[in-house]
């Protein structure tokens, strides 16, 4: 039971950090980004090359790879952000399989990240800190779990005060209305910039936790999927709340991970994973039909949606 | 000779001295179409500081295109806008607005999931929170300004009745009160022109004529006005000046006892209404 | 040279497939503005049922039957009880295509649950036969064929049709439509109906040109969507013109001389989308919303 409750809390704060990312651009700037998994990809091998390749210390390397996601974002966002949602959603899919497949095999790329056989070595520095600061009696897992829950809190702190400062509120603007808040002297594009960026480093700097949760990691590790689930935590949690990704990521994984309670006798692993899977699509459905405005959305908040 | 030195020496006299013999805003032939449509073919007005202008003309006259044409919202195909004598055209809704040329929409566009305050705070100009970390970097200087501009928020909500909705949603008011906010959210700017598009439509009556007041009021502090209403009855009674406009060109231009006589604008209208 | 000419002569199989495919994602993008991501996991569930009947001893043409009237039943099923209720809801677009995400999950995993992750076929491919400098087996001409019968009958439908024109009217302006007398309701289900006919054959067209497995509709999706955008929405000619740019520009970017990884080259189709999205979103070839 204490391994089931780890195992959550170390996915959910890691989760957690993708989704706000995502909640900065879907929730607030009303950026459909389908693409999130590009970011974390990026992030995550941003960290382990430099660390596991180049020796970088660990902090700078994470640094490294939230300015190389925020990158990425600037790149994408620079052609695509004015594109009609739809299409925007549609361009970020392909963006995030783009990325994976260069990571898989793209020349040049490859003789850095691995190519299929992935990287690994880059996660002693991180777990040698546990001894450093004297917590052994920590296990790694542990120490993951409460490293990744200061981050959150601390990023959850971040984005509290940038979203309850007038620049979240222009972001807040953009979302309702584009054309308004032109009309009123805003320069939307570099807005829908600044959030994409944003958002994108909080993906890289979760993709550096999901790469320190496992002893190596490979293209396979960033498919699509990873946006899904990003995706169904805000519709859990009801987009444009601060705590929503923080609270629909703990419950995501809560669920997700108790079909390991499933007997075996009862149901292969392989497709206790199925099931788990159309669980997920379930929840995204069940969420749109009945709580469009997610656990911690506000009713009010969805107004437009029943005018339009 | 000597105007040309001047010129010269301070480009600045120049312009202002430009825009006091001509209005602060300026259309020059102005074309703008959609795929075949000429929804605005060669029309040009002028609207002076101090002044207010209306903009009249048959359902399909091309209007709100001509303001989506000055406003930044859409290049014109040919023609020249200028804003204080200087050459503006085609330049974003955003640099219109810095400009000092504001507008509002004929079809409201109010901000639904933020408050009616939210809404009016949103719309101040240069507030120093809105740059990026800049609520982390200078926190005291956001604080201040953010006071500053939630009192002069309070003051226009009360000007327009709408204190009462000040904590709702923008989504939960009514078309009439939407175009009240949207107004009112236009003044946080402090522009120096507004472009009105249709501001009474849907709007009480009571209402409608304390709206009017307001703007006579701004007016007679200095500010310029354009606006596009159907209501006659209110044109003819606060406007100094008319345009009208009809297929895409402005037919006519004076005052209001002249464009009423005028039987271009007469036969304009009844051609409309025949359709 | 040859080389070359037998990867577009494989670009062409490619093509003919996702010109079915594509055709219906089109439809339901114009006709009733929704981005159905669910759709390349119906063209698997498609391909599915025909493997079903082919296993239980019955021809291929039967099982092609069989997938076309199952895909079509499933489409309106879902329009009436998914859809319908969502638009009627005042649901935007975006949550429509979030549903479809959701409904792509359930349908590919309970795919997974009862097939397994095994590659199946309907039979033991045939050898290749020699067309001139090309060489090609019967299930590649078989899937050519197919696929051009399924384009020049839409192009028909749509163009001599009274449904085609009330559909196409409807893609043109949803308003005017509806008030100039067209049953946008019934128009709606009889467009789900015919997608869901096209799902099914593309479905069996994509398992004869290569395997049937079911993450097959998911891995196509996003090249369904490049020709859709590539060659425009809601037209069967712009369909297959941007089926071809896909088809055979993906093969030929694993021409040795440019001595890419064949993995490699789903990359570029993507990377081509993308360019084609920002620089046309309303498709490189063909107008924006008229059939
Ligand atoms: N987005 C658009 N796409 C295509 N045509 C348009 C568009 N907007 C306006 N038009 C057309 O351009 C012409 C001018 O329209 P516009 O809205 O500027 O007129 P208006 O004078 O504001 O009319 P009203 O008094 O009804 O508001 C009309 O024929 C209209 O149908
Ligand atoms: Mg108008």
């Amino acid at each position: 039971m204490t391994g089931y409750i780890i195992s959550v809390l170390v996915s959910a704060g890691i989760f957690a950090l993708l989704a706000q990312g995502l909640n900065l651009h879907w929730g607030y700037t009303g950026l459909l980004n389908f693409g999130v998994v590009a970011f974390f990809a990026v992030g995550a091998y941003t960290m382990a090359v430099l660390v596991s390749v180049f020796d970088w210390p660990l902090w700078a390397a994470m640094a490294a790879a939230m300015l190389a996601a925020a990158v990425l974002g600037v790149l994408v966002a620079l052609p695509a952000i004015r594109l009609r949602s739809d299409y925007l959603a549609i361009t970020t899919l392909a963006v995030g399989e783009i990325c994976r497949i260069v990571l898989h095999s793209s020349p040049g790329v490859v003789d850095l990240t691995g190519g299929p056989s992935g990287i690994r070595g880059y996660s002693h520095d991180f777990f040698g800190l546990r001894e450093t600061l004297g917590l052994q009696w920590m296990t790694g897992l542990e120490f993951l779990m409460a490293a990744v829950w200061i981050v959150v809190l601390l990023v959850l702190l971040v984005v509290t005060v940038m979203i309850r400062s007038p620049w979240g509120r222009v972001l807040k603007g953009i979302r309702e209305d584009e054309d308004a808040m032109r009309a009123l002297g805003k320069n939307v594009v570099a807005y829908k910039m600044q959030s994409f960026a944003f958002g994108a480093a909080l993906a890289g700097l979760a993709g550096v936790f999901f790469a320190l949760n496992l002893s190596s990691i490979t293209p396979e590790a960033f498919l699509p999927m990873i946006s899904i689930y990003a995706w169904v935590i805000i519709l859990i949690g009801g987009g444009g709340s601060l705590l929503g990704p923080v609270v629909g990521s703990v419950l995501f994984w809560a669920l997700f991970n108790a079909t390991t309670f499933i007997p075996s006798e009862w149901m292969s692993s392989q497709d206790a994973a199925y099931l788990r899977l159309i669980l997920v699509g379930l929840l995204i459905m069940v969420m749109v039909l009945l709580r469009p405005q997610g656990l911690l959305g506000n009713r009010k908040e969805l107004l437009r949606e029943s005018r339009h | 000779m000597k105007a040309d030195t001047e010129l010269a020496t301070d480009p600045d006299a120049g312009a202002t001295a430009a825009a006091e013999a001509e209005a602060f805003l300026t259309a020059d032939d102005v074309v703008m179409t959609f795929g075949g449509l000429r929804a605005v073919d060669g029309a040009s007005f002028d609207a002076p500081l101090g002044r207010i202008t209306a903009l009249i003309g048959p359902n399909g006259a091309g209007k709100t295109s001509l303001f989506n044409v000055i406003s930044g919202f859409y290049r014109p195909r040919s023609g020249v806008v200028r804003v204080n004598g200087v050459d503006r055209t085609g330049k974003p809704p955003h640099v219109m607005c810095r400009h000092g040329v504001a507008r509002t929409f004929q079809l409201t566009k109010a901000l639904a999931r933020m408050t009616v305050l939210d809404n009016m705070r949103v719309a101040a100009p240069r507030q120093v929170g809105e740059i990026m970390f800049g609520a982390m970097l200078a926190p005291w200087r956001v604080r201040a300004q953010e006071r500053a501009n939630t009192t002069r928020a309070d003051e226009l909500l009360e000007r327009f009745g709408l204190t009462r909705l000040r904590d709702s949603y923008a989504g939960e008011l009514s078309g009439g009160q939407r175009k009240l906010l949207e107004m009112a959210r236009a003044l946080m700017l402090r522009p120096r022109m507004l472009l009105l598009d249709e501001p009474l439509a849907g709007v009480n009556p009571t209402l409608g004529v304390q709206l009017l007041d307001h703007v006579q009021a701004l007016r007679d502090e200095g500010m310029g006005f354009v606006l596009v209403e159907h209501d006659m009855d209110a044109v003819m009674r606060v406007c100094d000046a008319v345009t009208v406009m009809a297929n895409g060109r402005t037919i006519a231009r004076g005052t209001p006892a002249e464009v009423q006589a005028d039987p271009v604008v007469i036969e304009a209208y009844l051609g409309a209404e025949d359709d | 040279m040859d080389e070359a000419l037998q990867l577009v002569a494989d670009g062409v199989v490619v093509a003919a497939a996702l010109a079915v495919a594509a055709v219906g994602l089109s439809l339901i993008m114009s006709v009733l503005r929704m981005i159905n991501v669910a759709h390349g996991d119906l063209l698997t569930v498609a391909a599915f049922a025909a493997l079903v009947c082919v296993n239980a001893g019955l021809p291929l043409v039967i099982a092609l039957i069989v997938a076309a009237v199952a895909s079509a039943l499933i489409a309106l099923g879902l329009e009436l009880s998914l859809w319908r209720r969502m638009r009627a809801r005042g649901g935007s677009n975006f949550s429509l295509l979030l549903l479809s995400v959701g409904l792509a999950y359930v349908v590919r995993h309970v795919l997974f649950l009862i097939f397994g992750e095994e590659t199946h076929q309907y039979a033991p491919p045939t050898r290749e036969l020699a067309i001139g400098p090309v060489y090609m087996t019967r299930e590649g001409l078989t899937v050519v064929a197919g696929g051009a019968v399924c384009m020049i009958g839409l192009a028909a439908l749509l163009k001599w049709t009274r449904i085609g024109t009330a559909m196409r009217a409807m893609a043109d302006n949803m308003d005017l439509a509806r008030a100039s007398g067209v049953d946008v309701a019934r128009t709606s289900a009889i467009t789900w109906v015919i997608v869901g006919v096209l799902t099914g054959v593309g479905g069996v067209l994509l398992g004869i040109g290569g395997r049937i497995f079911p993450n097959m509709g998911w891995n196509i999706i996003l090249l369904v969507f490049a020709a859709v955008v590539l060659g425009g929405i809601g037209t069967a000619a712009g369909a297959a013109v941007g089926s071809l740019v896909i088809g055979v520009g993906q093969e030929l970017v694993t021409h040795s001389a440019l001595g890419l990884p064949p993995e490699m080259k789903q990359a570029f189709v993507f990377l081509f989308l993308v360019v084609a999205l920002v620089i046309r979103p309303q498709g490189l070839f063909g107008a924006r919303r008229y059939v």
